[in-house]
């Protein structure tokens, strides 16, 4: 690393003419390009119903409750590979399951996206309630104790890494389990309205 | 196309109202907060991109498409000015992970020249202005540097937004300092 010291003066004369740069900048007008993709896409906004209320099969308590299972499940196995340092069963695990793009890339980048996680599921859990009554209780009950296994899972994992914040494969696997709880909620949300 | 319900004079309501009712489902709304802030954003995407227009209207879209998508995980506790920035930075972070550079080779101290762009002015008349400066810089300080000295973020937070160590992010906003005194010296 060059440590060379910087002229005091020459750094004030950059500091004013940074000082002075544009904070805007109008760009060329593409809010019709960003509507026309939200549009394509379909994007809703997290916490709000869809325009269409139709369930698909995906989104039965059944399918979703079995996707859990399987979740759970797998979790739990990569987690104990993970912990035991296997590194044979780790590679063969990480090759049956792709890292996603955005999968943080350190611990740092993980705690900062920790937080997000943390209050967006608050908040879709607090819908759920809100609206879970138009689910039958049988429903209601198995999508808690699916949640609560989750949460399981969270905190083990969220232990593991406090003592090895340097393994990437518990960043992930925590990371992926936030994920899923996520898209498990919104799902009940998206259940509950319908 | 009808101009957004919440656009110009006359439509007073705030930031929050505008927020709650994009969350809502009011694509309106979302025009009005894209109206109001996307000048900073991209002023924010060019400068990131390093001043390659087509690059910084891509990460525009990108960043709204997100905010859209992410409106509900926006708590209102800081500025959705402040959202959007972050949006922003975290969208670059990731084009550039998927271009296959992987952030330990965005950031290294070890890159082999001093600009990336070729083409440094050779008449030492023709002085480069500050913005094709830092265009130039290699991407890595030109990131620390965007964030630091014209966004204002701290070390530590922008050490902590890109997954590096505190001190590389200072060593890179030293390494920018003195290639655009140098460059503006020319």
């Amino acid at each position: 690393m060059n440590e060379e010291l910087i002229d005091p003066e020459k750094l004030r004369a950059l500091e004013a003419k940074v000082a002075g740069l544009p904070r805007a900048i109008h760009p060329p007008d593409v809010w019709n390009e960003i509507r026309e993709k939200i549009e394509r896409d379909s994007i809703t906004p997290i916490g709000r119903s869809t325009a269409s209320p139709a369930i698909r099969f995906w989104q039965k308590p059944g399918f979703m409750l079995a996707a859990t299972v399987l979740l759970i499940a797998s979790t739990s196995v990569t987690t104990m590979i993970a912990l035991r340092g296997d590194s044979a069963a780790r590679d063969s695990a990480s090759v049956a399951s792709a890292r996603p793009a955005a999968m943080p890339a350190s611990f740092l980048q993980f705690a900062a996206k920790e937080n997000n996680y943390i209050q967006t599921a608050n908040r879709l859990q607090a819908i759920v309630e809100s609206e879970g009554s138009t689910l039958s209780p049988e429903t209601v009950a198995k999508l808690k104790k699916s949640i609560a296994v989750i949460d399981a899972a969270i905190l083990e994992a969220r232990e593991a890494l406090a003592a090895d914040p340097a393994n990437r494969d518990l960043i992930e696997i925590l990371s992926s389990s936030y994920d899923k709880k996520l898209d498990l909620l919104r799902r009940s949300a998206a259940m509950g309205r319908s | 196309m009808t101009a957004p319900a919440f656009a110009g004079p006359g439509h007073d309501r705030t930031e929050g109202d505008l927020v709650a009712a994009a969350r809502s489902g009011s694509m309106d709304a979302f025009e009005a907060i894209y109206r109001e802030h996307s000048p900073k954003v991209y002023a924010l995407c060019l400068r990131l991109s390093g001043g390659v227009q087509a690059d910084a209207v891509e990460l525009l879209q990108d960043v709204f498409v997100r905010a859209w998508r992410g409106l509900g995980s926006f708590r209102g506790d800081s500025a959705i000015g402040s959202w959007l920035h972050r949006l922003a930075v975290n969208a670059m972070l990731e084009r550039a992970r998927a271009n296959s550079r992987r952030l330990a080779r965005v950031l290294p101290m070890e890159e082999t020249s001093d600009f990336d762009a070729p083409g440094l002015p050779e008449d030492p008349d023709m002085r480069m202005d500050l913005e094709s400066a830092i265009a130039r810089l290699p991407q890595g300080a030109r990131i620390a540097f965007v964030l630091h000295d014209i966004e204002g973020y701290q070390h530590q937070e922008i050490a902590a937004q890109l997954g590096i160590a505190t001190g590389t992010v200072k060593a890179q906003v030293h390494r920018a300092h003195k290639l655009l005194i140098k460059a503006l010296d020319r």
